[in-house]
């Protein structure tokens, strides 16, 4: 039986063929093991690189949350089907190969068990799901293949000749398999008595069944000579593809499913520094004390560059694409950086390098060991281009997370390096002076109210220390920034007549810290938070309003790192919630035509996106979505505390406010809708710049009209 | 070479003066290292790094309190402190007598310091002291130069600039825009920690000078509103420039 093999039959009834017309058939169980050993010493090896990484990260709690990301985003390709046409194509090819891979499985098992049958109508069914999502597969496969090398899509602008063989391997993979079914089905009719003894399989295998008609003039021995060369042929591009998965872009087949388990699943938050006091340096400095899920991260990105196309730095031409000159730099420099690592471990020095210098390889080691992760790899340009607008992390399907990447390495220029823009020099030396970014005198923090006319409306805490339901968290823009004191007061007003009298603390609320920690400065962000922590307890706060998006994000995500745990809603949440109760009136309907700029501190941040428009809509304005909304919205340029910096524009492109604003002018409205003081400031100044005469308003500014 | 710096320790500037019982209450006021001495300090560091100076030493005089503007400027890299404590009213001619003797027995190279206090904006400590030392001295330098044992600075003078060469030692005192401090890393916070810090009693002196009253600007009057007729607004606001605000008009 050895030498033997099952001849190919026609059955009584359908029925599923494995292995018969192929000699040796069972010695792929053998075979197998080669890919299965080469993928498994990859993945050890991969495996002990990423253990490489010294930083801490707790990211295997909540198992049940994990799972259930796992198979939402890999089974359900949840992220990948964001980008319609290639994420739908993606999840063909995925599915296709995943059943494929399942039936092969059930073969396999099959040889070993003689377990499960696969007969009659099951048969049918089984071979029908297979052979369509097959089919789909290849249609994915080269509708992926045509988005790469015809459309050429900028963001796939760093097409190298790996892809295109992978594509190659896959298509031929499946294009095979197609092949033998047809050759299979094509001898089996030559066969058949009868056709009708056979004719199932134009049901089970619709596709096999078409594939089939190419033989139809072969002889009955030339198919089953071919069945056997190309089934044979079939399988080493199959183990092929196994054995290849940790060494080339396949990897992140694996990498996918690392990452959908260990994602950050919290809110948006920048990561902690615990016992700052302590520490004996700050941020990172050397590619190998990121954590061991930002090395992850670099395995796992795919290079589709859904980050690049969203990128507000990248789209107005600045050093930042956070595909390639981020996480592409990062791994380029982590995998040259690696064995060498690898060797100082095994050697068991710490300081590896300086025993590498003795060997052969010196000269090689030398430029990896010494370059700079901030300055030479990534460089500060790149990381300072940054606004952490997290379009980069709400569009990358495999969960990178950029953000906090950018931000250790801010961490280490500012708190370490002492190398920083002299704007920011300026504003974290106006928090620490002023507790406001602006540094204007921190006692006249109050003084808006009077300014406004609206003192009598709130309860100022320190003077007036009434009861008070829901504290006002104004934040340094309506307290400093003339334009913006209007939007305060405004919501204080519309606050009074819906009977709310908001508390205040006046002098005794700091600067939220929000730049400070974006721009890196987190011993400032942690000073000035432990301070309004302070004050609120003082005054036994449990509920916040807050105005500004960057304050609400903050408060709300990043104040319960150090202890804070209040009910923190932003005012647009507010006014919506208020409309809801019906303690919102409006007084007359204002009927503009209007666009509304997402702030990407309350729409990606904190996904929301309908509460402002509720709000919005109630004022009987008439609200044009712009192209770029919700969880596309564009950064007005002044998220992760470049409000501070000067931004320079490149040649040939406009500033990223002025870039934005041309969005939101292109409906032509009489307005634009902003809910944060950066972007207010920012979308201004560009509606100035264009001569515009449509007007820039804050959210609570138009319901106040409307109220009037 | 060793560089000294002056520096004093001042309100923030904006902070919100408020006098109580006739004297200027410092009750919930910043204390910073005056702007125009933090220029004098990265100076000196930069003079440091680029291999002038070997050592920076920070000295202040005033109250027990401006340790930490003496610790900021340790954070932004200089080596070591002297702080001379000194009541905070003393006179710009008691001050400059400390300073001096601390100066006499350093023995620096080269003085800096800013050419004025946002406080009390007399701009005279630096000058007086090159003065009781005899040393020679530059003041409101916008660059400097240093080689061959000589200071070379450009300084701000009235309607220009002028090149001013001095032989070391000497007193420099230093504009703003001569550079741009830098902002105390972590690590230069951490660093200053370890750094001495030596206190010593400021000689007896008997200020020159006596305070006798403080008082604060008036506060701004709320402006005036007229309403009607153009011409008849117009008669009213040229009246008012003319009567009330008494402007003189120039033909």
């Amino acid at each position: 039986m050895i030498f033997g093999f099952e001849p190919l039959e026609v059955y009584d009834i359908p029925m599923r063929v494995v292995g018969a017309n192929v000699p040796y058939e069972w010695l792929i169980y053998i075979l197998m093991f080669i890919p299965l050993g080469i993928f498994a010493f990859g993945l050890y090896k991969r495996i002990r690189v990423w253990l490489l990484a010294n930083g801490r990260i707790n990211r295997i709690d909540k198992l049940g949350s994990r799972i259930v990301s796992l198979l939402v985003y890999s089974l359900g390709q949840a992220k990948v089907i964001k980008k319609p046409l290639a994420g739908w194509m993606h999840f063909f090819l995925f599915w296709g190969f995943f059943v494929l891979f399942i039936a092969a499985q059930i073969d396999a098992m099959h040889f070993w068990l003689h377990w499960p049958k696969l007969e009659g109508g099951l048969y049918i069914g089984f071979s029908w799901v297979v052979d369509v999502l097959g089919f789909l597969a290849m249609i994915g496969i080269l509708v992926l293949a045509f988005i790469r090398y015809v459309q050429k899509p900028d963001r796939l602008s760093d097409t190298k000749s790996s892809d295109g063989w992978i594509i190659a391997l896959i298509f031929v993979i499946l294009f095979s398999g197609f092949l033998i079914e047809g050759l299979r089905i094509a001898a089996q009719i030559k066969l058949a008595t009868r056709l009708d003894e056979i004719v199932y399989e134009a049901k089970a295998s619709p596709f096999g069944w078409l594939f089939a008609y190419l033989f139809a003039g072969m002889s009955l021995d030339g198919a089953l000579m071919w069945h056997r060369i190309l089934w044979w042929f079939h399988m080493a591009l199959a183990f092929g593809f196994i054995a290849l998965v940790p060494f080339t872009k396949l990897w992140h087949i694996i990498t996918s499913m690392f990452n959908y388990f260990v994602r950050d699943l919290e809110a948006s938050a920048c990561r902690m520094v615990y016992n700052i006091e302590e520490a004996e340096s700050f941020g990172v400095e050397r590619i190998e004390d990121f954590t061991w899920k930002d090395i992850i991260d670099l395995d796992a990105c795919i290079r589709c560059g859904r980050c690049q196309e969203n990128c507000p730095a990248y789209l107005t031409g600045k050093h930042l694409n956070p595909k390639l000159t981020l996480i592409q730099a990062m791994k380029a420099h982590w995998d040259a950086k690696a064995p060498y690592l690898l060797a100082a471990k095994d050697a068991g020095h710490a300081e590896g390098h300086a025993e590498m210098a003795m060997t052969a390889e010196a000269e090689e080691a030398k430029p990896v060991m010494e370059q700079h992760l901030i300055y030479d790899v990534v460089t500060s340009d790149v990381v300072w281009d940054c606004t952490n607008c997290r379009a980069c992390m709400e569009h990358c399907p495999m969960f990178i997370e950029h953000i906090p990447k950018i931000i250790e390495m801010r961490r280490n220029l500012v708190m370490w390096q002492g190398d920083m823009p002299g704007e920011a020099q300026m504003a974290f030396t106006n928090m620490e002076r002023n507790y406001n970014p602006w540094g204007v005198g921190f006692s006249n923090r109050a003084g808006w109210l009077q300014e406004r006319g609206v003192r009598d409306m709130v309860n100022l805490l320190p003077e007036d220390g009434g009861d008070f339901e829901y504290l006002l968290y104004a934040g340094c823009a309506v307290a400093f920034d003339d334009r913006y004191k209007r939007v305060g007061e405004a919501l204080i007003k519309v606050a009074n007549k819906a009977g709310i009298k908001f508390g205040y603390l006046g002098t005794e609320e700091y600067c939220c810290g929000d730049s400070a920690r974006r721009l890196g400065n987190e011993y400032l962000f942690q000073t000035l938070a432990n301070s309004n922590i302070e004050s609120f307890n003082n005054y036994g706060v449990k509920k916040i309003v807050a105005v500004c998006p960057h304050c609400y994000n903050c408060v709300k995500n990043e104040y319960p790192q150090l202890g804070g745990q209040y009910e923190v809603y932003h005012y647009t949440e507010f006014l919506a919630k208020l409309l809801a109760e019906g303690k919102i009136k409006m007084s007359r309907s204002l009927g503009a035509k209007l666009t509304y700029h997402d702030s990407c501190f309350l729409g990606r941040h904190n996904n929301v996106y309908d509460e402002p428009r509720t709000v919005i809509k109630a004022t009987g304005c008439n609200l044009i979505e712009v192209e770029r909304g919700r969880e596309f919205g564009f950064c007005c340029g002044a998220g992760g505390g470049r409000m501070w910096l000067e931004e320079h524009a490149v040649e040939g492109y406009k500033r990223i406010n002025d870039t934005r604003t041309d969005q939101l002018l292109e409906p032509n409205p009489e307005m634009v809708i902003t809910n944060c003081p950066f972007c207010l400031t920012m979308i201004n100044d560009g509606v100035k710049g264009v001569e515009s005469e449509a007007q820039v308003l804050d959210v609570a500014e138009l319901v106040w009209r409307a109220m009037q | 070479m060793k560089v000294l710096v002056l520096v004093k320790q001042t309100f923030d500037t904006e902070a919100k003066i408020e006098l109580k019982d006739g004297k200027i209450s410092d009750a919930g006021i910043n204390m910073i290292i005056n702007p125009y001495d933090e220029v004098a300090v990265e100076e000196g560091i930069r003079l440091k790094e680029k291999g002038i100076a070997t050592e920076v030493v920070v000295v202040s005089a005033g109250a027990d309190k401006a340790i930490e503007a003496i610790r900021t400027a340790l954070a932004m890299g200089a080596d070591r402190g002297v702080l001379v404590q000194q009541d905070v009213a003393a006179d710009e001619f008691a001050r400059a007598k400390a300073l001096a003797k601390v100066i006499s027995e350093q023995a620096p190279s080269l003085v800096l310091a800013g050419h004025v206090a946002a406080d009390d904006g007399s701009s005279q400590v630096p000058t007086r002291i090159a003065e009781i030392l005899g040393w020679p001295h530059i003041n409101v330098a916008t660059t400097l130069e240093i080689a061959d044992g000589k200071a070379t600075c450009n300084c701000e003078a009235d309607g220009g600039s002028q090149v001013i060469e001095v032989a070391l030692p000497a007193v420099i005192s230093t504009q703003v825009s001569l550079n741009e401090p830098r902002y105390p890393s972590m690590k230069g916070i951490m660093q200053a920690k370890k750094k001495p810090v030596d206190t010593v009693a400021a000689e007896a002196v008997e200020s020159k000078t006596k305070i006798v009253e403080f008082s604060l600007p008036a506060a701004k009057a709320a402006g005036k509103k007229v309403t009607g007729e153009p011409a008849d607004l117009a008669k009213e606001i040229a009246n008012f420039i003319k009567n009330e605000a008494k402007i003189e008009i120039k033909k």
